[in-house]
């Protein structure tokens, strides 16, 4: 029976001309989407690369004027520009810290266009003035991106229930479930049947659209990210047929089937993310940014009064740091400006991280939630494997502010050894390298949604036996 | 004729188990955004009137200093809340609530609400204008897909007919029909937004007007939907196919164009990445006068002009303070350093809105959401106008500062500090939100066009209902 209903689907389908538009429409929206997550991440690594020739321009300048300096050479800038103090070196020579986008980046915008992937920290920021946030247009955060991730979240269910709504009814509608009735075979077997083999063809264009648009846009393929990529689509398109499934089984008529299905959709893409999301603001809301300005400001009036004592307390703090006892006193406007900087940070650090704190709590309970709908499972591990995530760019900034200290007390500490700044310093200044999040456990989440699907199939028959046991008559209403 | 078809339609509307329980869901869903709503915008409103007076306070109370060093201190503006927002938030949850004053740089609003929130914000959130744009339309395509075909499939249409209905009354009729429980429900939310705001304290800029514009907009909008719904209706045959077709048209104007129509914008009038903008800037500034260095070569020229101006051979000469009047020069040079980037920035955001609207052909959603979120104070030529005046402010503040260092301080002089009772003359910040007058003539364009589609789609389903 399989192989009947095998030529006669294909027949029927090719005859629709389903096959061709529905194939030529996925190649178009898949390529479309992936041009544009494309370009997005080539304008990122063109940003990036920029600022990275950029630094090493003037590196190669600083050098050449520091290489003059030590060689008691004259030269023709103001004394302000010559690098050879820790902090000239920490003022106008800063590191590019950058987070280079990953080979699947493509695949989501994420919150890539909320955030930067470029930060060039100096010794006098406080840390919480580094903005982490990008310059777009806030139109374009409003409307948010036509990338893959909305084609396969949004669009791909959608094109499914349009597959796949009126698979029983149809027959039923158009007369020709009596014909089918008379065949040995059990209704839901027949529908499974044609389900699997819908599933089987849509989930070949699919592969061959998204193989065509990475193709197109010049995406590496031979990554295992792919696999992992392509496991997830196939598990959601899955999740949609079991859905679809389930409706054909216990639905009545075409159109309500279709009603149904797309207030499936509606619930599970657009109503549990908002409920969610409105749920975590509610629970774990962040606290007022206005306050928090109030509170820096205030902190900062206090420690410029005490300028005087700051550096006293920030030596006893920091022993090591302290000059011997002949030059005592000898401290310039840098020492007291630092030491400043370093009050304030310790106090207003606790208020700083509950920003983080809170987002965290927020992401933990959106974590422990989105089972709720795999659109949200999958689009969460999808932006994982982009390496656009929320949680990849919070670990970007605390590497980046990681790093904004740790090269500040580098500097720190010559200033108050009082070491100039040579070429030999140049060497050992740190380096910034960033760390993606290592990517586990998506293996895990497609096999709780293949079972999630076959237990929606198994709930599918089990309603339909029942129903029938009931002696509805399957072919009447 | 016409009477009875509305009745018996409606009738049959209200007894449909979708409508009821689709009906019901869009009830609850505003009431909860509206109460989630309305908490937030009594949190952020008491907040900004807070913050606003503390920041003051920490200003006025500096104490002794030089007028320099408070330029550096800077000041903080912050942006105060549409009474609107209630109903539509626009693009305020992606712009920044504060901005900092100080000498030298014009700074960017910071802390944007999305920036705090998680990945998952993207999906969109529980708030009236999620139901108002992408929900009720939803409502409409299920009160209204099957209006004609189920005529056709039950066959009642012959027996219509036989009643000597013409099809123009047939079709206005059930137009009417179908639009009434969403002219209702829409009706009642701005009722109620509007009584709710008029008794919250200190409502801010809100006025009736603005609120009844508002409501115009969604009802031109919803008639749109309508009448596509009943064209997809009158020109199909089988209920199903209706209502797929009304999904896809609802699936790609309220989010396939929006998307796509962002992407296009983006591709062809790119926004610079923030380190560009800001090495441009720096670029630009470094080309000019630098109030911190008297000896570069446009401080020197400029020293040459005042000297042979005023008659006299050294700057300690002059009836005032040298440094304080470069350093305003500075300043004044910056600001127009500033203005001319953000003119360009400026430049690109309006060719974007041009694409926005050359793509309106393809959904009413692009008119409908500019003009909801204009309207509602809420859109980014909104945040602009506070962004503009915060400037406007700074730089006001910069030459308040600099007089005084010019008229106070002598030339060379260290360590002058103005009087701690000095900072409390500065004018405080006022910002007035734009008028409606203004933004509706901002918006005429968007007007047109969504006027244009109800025209369109009416003259469509006109001509497609004279045969069925």
């Amino acid at each position: 029976m399989l192989s009947y209903n095998f030529t006669y689907e294909l027949k029927l389908l090719i005859r629709n001309k389903w096959l061709p538009i529905l194939g030529l429409l996925l190649v178009i929206t898949f390529a479309f989407a992936a041009f544009n997550g494309n370009s997005r991440t080539q304008k990122r690594i063109k940003e990036i690369t920029n600022i990275e020739t950029k630094t090493e321009l003037s590196d190669a300048n600083m050098l050449k004027l520091l290489d003059s300096v030590e060689k008691g050479l004259e030269v023709k800038t103001s004394f302000r520009n010559i690098p050879n103090t820790p902090m000239a070196i920490g003022y106008q020579h800063p590191r590019a810290v950058t987070m280079t986008p990953n080979g699947m980046s493509a695949i989501a915008i994420g919150q890539s266009d909320i955030f930067t992937d470029v930060i060039m920290p100096i010794t006098v920021d406080d840390d919480f003035g580094i903005d982490f946030t990008e310059m777009t247009s806030s139109i374009q955060l409003l409307f948010g991106s036509f990338d893959l991730t909305f084609v396969i979240i949004y669009l791909l269910p959608l094109l499914i229930i349009a597959f796949s709504y009126n698979i029983l009814s149809a027959e039923k509608e158009r007369g020709a479930l009596r014909l089918l009735a008379s065949q040995p075979v059990s209704i839901y077997k027949w529908i499974f049947q044609k389900m699997l083999l819908r599933f089987f063809w849509l989930s070949q264009i699919v592969i061959v659209a998204l193989v065509i648009s990475f193709l197109i846009n010049n995406i590496d393929l031979a990554q295992i990210q792919f696999i992992w990529l392509l496991g997830l689509i196939l598990v959601y398109i899955l999740f949609w047929f079991s859905l679809s499934f389930l409706i054909n089984l216990l639905g009545s008529s075409s159109a309500k089937n279709a009603v149904f299905l797309i207030g499936l959709w509606v619930f599970f893409v657009l109503l549990i993310p908002s409920s969610i999301n409105q749920i975590a603001h509610s629970i774990y809301p962040i606290p007022s940014r206005n306050k928090m300005v109030n509170t820096m400001r205030t902190l900062k009036v206090d420690v410029s009064k005490k300028q005087d004592k700051v550096l006293d307390h920030y030596l006893r703090d920091h022993p090591e740091l302290a000059s011997k006892e002949e030059d005592k006193g000898n401290y310039t406007f840098w020492h007291k400006y630092m030491a400043s900087l370093d009050l304030v940070a310790q106090e207003i650090n606790p208020l700083f991280s509950l920003y983080d704190e809170q987002l965290e709590a927020q992401q933990s309970w959106v974590k422990k939630w989105t089972w709720l709908s795999p659109s949200l499972v999958i689009n969460k591990e999808m932006n994982r494997i982009s390496g656009n995530s929320t949680a990849d760019y919070q670990n970007f900034k605390n590497q980046a502010l990681a790093f904004s200290k740790h090269w500040r007390n580098h500097l720190i500490f010559m200033l108050y050894n009082k070491q100039p700044f040579t070429t030999k310093d140049y060497r050992t200044l740190p380096k910034f390298t960033y760390k993606p999040l290592k990517l586990n456990g998506i293996g895990k989440h497609i096999v709780i949604e293949l079972i999630l699907c076959v237990l929606i199939g198994l709930l599918a028959v089990f309603l339909f036996k029942k129903r029938l046991q009931k002696g509805i008559a399957i072919l009447n209403n | 004729m016409i009477r009875k078809t509305i009745i018996k339609e409606l009738k049959e509307i209200f007894r449909d188990g979708r409508f009821q329980f689709s009906a019901l869901l869009v009830l609850l869903l505003i009431t909860v955004a509206v109460a989630i709503g309305i908490n937030q915008y009594k949190n952020t409103n008491e907040q900004y009137k807070a913050s606003q007076s503390t920041e003051r306070n920490i200003w006025d109370n500096q104490g002794e200093k030089n007028p320099h060093s408070a330029a550096h201190f800077g000041n903080y503006v912050f942006k105060p809340k549409n009474a609107l927002a209630l109903l539509d938030q626009g693009v305020d949850k992606y712009e920044g609530v504060s901005i900092f004053l100080e000498a030298h740089s014009r700074n960017e609003a910071q802390y944007s609400a999305a920036g705090d929130q998680t990945g998952l914000s993207r999906f969109g959130e529980l708030t009236p204008e999620f139901i108002l744009l992408f929900v009720m339309p939803l409502l409409i395509i299920i009160i209204g897909y099957n209006s004609f075909t189920k005529e056709k499939e039950g066959g009642t249409d012959v027996l219509l007919k036989s009643q000597g209905i013409s099809n123009l009354k047939l079709t206005i009729a059930k137009l009417i029909a179908v639009y009434i429980p969403v002219f209702i429900i829409c009706g009642i939310l701005f009722l109620v937004a509007g009584i709710i705001l008029s008794f919250l304290k200190d409502y801010g800029a809100f006025n009736w007007a603005r609120l009844f514009s508002l409501y115009v907009v969604y009802l031109l909008y919803y008639l749109v939907f309508t009448q596509i719904v009943l064209l997809i209706s009158a020109i199909t045959k089988r209920s199903g196919i209706s209502l797929v077709s009304a999904l896809s048209f609802w699936i790609i104007s309220c989010f396939i164009a929006p998307k796509t129509a962002s992407n296009i914008a983006e591709l062809n009038y790119p926004y610079p990445t923030k380190q560009t903008f800001l090495s441009q800037l720096n670029q630009a500034k470094k080309g000019g006068l630098n109030g911190h260095n008297p000896w570069s070569k446009e401080s020197k020229a400029l020293e040459a002009k005042l000297l042979k101006e005023h008659n006299v051979s050294h700057v300690s000469e002059l009836p005032f303070n040298f440094s304080g009047y470069i350093m305003q020069k500075g300043e004044e040079h910056e600001a127009e350093v500033y203005f001319k980037e953000y003119s360009k920035l400026k430049q690109q955001f309006s060719n974007q809105a041009n694409t926005y609207k050359a793509l309106a052909f393809i959904s009413p959603f692009l008119p409908a959401r500019f003009l909801s979120m204009g309207i509602a104070g809420t859109d980014y030529e909104s945040h602009m106008a506070f962004a503009e005046a915060a400037e406007a402010y700074r730089i006001k503040t910069q030459k308040f500062l600099n007089d005084n260092n010019m008229n106070n301080s002598k030339y060379g002089e260290r360590g002058y500090r103005a009087d701690a009772d000095f900072w409390k003359t500065l004018p405080n910040f006022t910002y007035t939100p734009v008028g409606l007058s203004t933004v509706i003539n901002h918006q005429k364009t968007n007007m047109f066009l969504l006027i244009f589609w109800v025209i369109l789609s009416a003259i469509l389903l006109f001509t497609s209902t004279k045969k069925i």
